[in-house]
């Protein structure tokens, strides 16, 4: 099976392809356009700010090719950042916002957080309104600053709590396969979620 | 709150050998066997696993590229690395090298251009300060190269700058604790708990067991690092 991950800069694909190796997956990176339709799943890492990683997928006409995988019903794992990038806008602060990939209706902001600290640089538990969710109670590592403000709160969704405030998760529909968190620094619970985006 | 989640284990390396000190001085081997460290402390579920090279800045030696790859190929939860980062050429070859996440403390001296460059690129939840420091009369001072120099720079005034500098995260080590497993720095985390600071603080230097962990989370202070505790399982 060929999976490639798509390099934006940015920090975390050599974690990205280590955690597939552990499971049987040699990731090939994808440097060009044209070789994002070669593969059948895609990956879009995360780690990294989201402007310097819009910059190099326009410059690199990514956009373009990413919306025709996800058109043909390809598997696309998007992480942290990755996630982010699926919504429509990313909005930096009040003065600095711009176009993402338009994919999921929504858009990234900052975490609006008084009483805890920036950037969630942490292990959280899972919560979701469905109970047979895999992910419910599960523990995982986040770090981030900005947080995927779905337009719909969609069932396939879930989230974390810090004080009340809720942030989403994961969304996961049809081919999409989003997490803010970092299955591939999680330990045996991130694997398994890798593990059953191999499996597709 | 999970408990264990908050501890990192802080493994201090020099030529590829676990070492650790009493107040950053008189540098031992622990073990030669670093991979078994890491091993067992990825089972007791701590929250990540922090490396630093502690005579790298001190000798002026390249960063030990080999030992970091290695002990990258045994984690499976995040890996966080602090000394002898002196360009943005080392913090590309780190993250390449699978670090998540790294610290900055001597090549600051000068500027902050380089926390700031590599937070741009990486994102300031990747990108951190450690701070070495230890009271002078009433004043909290940094210190670089392993505590060896002072810096004349106060603590308060470092931070608010490394803040304001975009680091994500600081690791703030209390030099006159540190291997000296007696307990936390007790004046040192009042003094962090009093500032202002709006993203997560690390502690280290001189935790000996659960109840200090406990102790030493409040406020400010979201997480410990740990090292001669736990290399001599004063937590089993």
């Amino acid at each position: 099976m060929k999976i490639g991950i798509l390099n934006y800069g940015g920090g975390n694909i050599s974690n990205i392809k280590k955690a597939f190796n552990t499971i049987g997956v040699s990731l090939s990176v994808i440097e060009k356009k044209k070789d994002i339709s070669k593969f059948e799943k895609i990956i879009l890492p995360g780690m990294g700010s989201a402007q310097h990683a819009m910059k190099i997928i326009k410059q690199n006409k990514f956009d373009i090719s990413i919306r025709d995988f996800i058109k043909n019903q390809n598997p696309i794992l998007g992480i942290c950042l990755g996630f982010q990038l699926m919504l429509n806008k990313y909005e930096v602060n009040k003065n600095l916002k711009f176009n993402c990939l338009s994919i999921v209706k929504g858009s990234a902001k900052k975490i609006n957080s008084e009483t805890f600290k920036l950037p969630l640089i942490d292990w959280y538990k899972i919560e979701s309104k469905n109970s047979k969710n895999y992910l419910k109670n599960k523990m995982f590592y986040f770090a981030h600053q900005y947080f995927c403000d779905l337009d719909k709160n969609d069932a396939n969704s879930t989230y974390i709590k810090i004080n009340q405030n809720k942030i989403v998760a994961s969304y996961v529909k049809k081919n999409l396969y989003l997490y803010q968190f970092h299955p591939e620094l999680s330990g045996d619970n991130g694997l398994m979620v890798l593990n059953n985006f191999k499996n597709l | 709150m999970n408990i264990k989640k908050k501890i990192i284990p802080r493994l201090e390396i020099k030529s590829g050998n676990l070492i650790k000190g009493i107040r950053m001085e008189g540098l031992r081997v622990v073990s030669k066997d670093l991979k078994s460290y890491i091993k067992k402390y990825i089972k007791m579920g701590v929250k990540e696993i922090f490396v630093e090279d502690i005579v790298a800045s001190l000798f002026n030696r390249s960063i030990d590229f080999e030992t970091i790859k290695l002990i990258s190929s045994h984690v499976n939860i995040p890996l966080s690395y602090a000394g002898g980062i002196k360009s943005i050429q080392d913090i590309h070859k780190l993250f390449k090298n699978g670090v998540d996440k790294i610290y900055i403390n001597s090549s600051l001296k000068n500027d902050f251009k380089l926390l700031n460059e590599a937070s741009n690129i990486y994102g300031s939840q990747s990108v951190g300060v450690l701070i070495q420091t230890r009271r002078i009369f009433n004043n909290w001072y940094i210190f670089f190269e392993s505590g060896r120099i002072f810096s004349n720079i106060k603590t308060k005034e470092w931070i608010s700058r490394s803040e304001l500098n975009e680091a994500g995260e600081m690791i703030i080590c209390s030099i006159m604790h540190d291997g000296t497993v007696n307990g936390p720095d007790l004046e040192l985390i009042k003094f962090i708990n009093d500032l202002d600071i709006k993203i997560p603080v690390i502690y280290s230097g001189g935790l000996r067991d659960l109840s200090d962990v406990k102790q030493s989370i409040k406020k400010n202070i979201n997480s410990v690092a740990i090292a001669h505790a736990l290399h001599f399982n004063k937590f089993e």
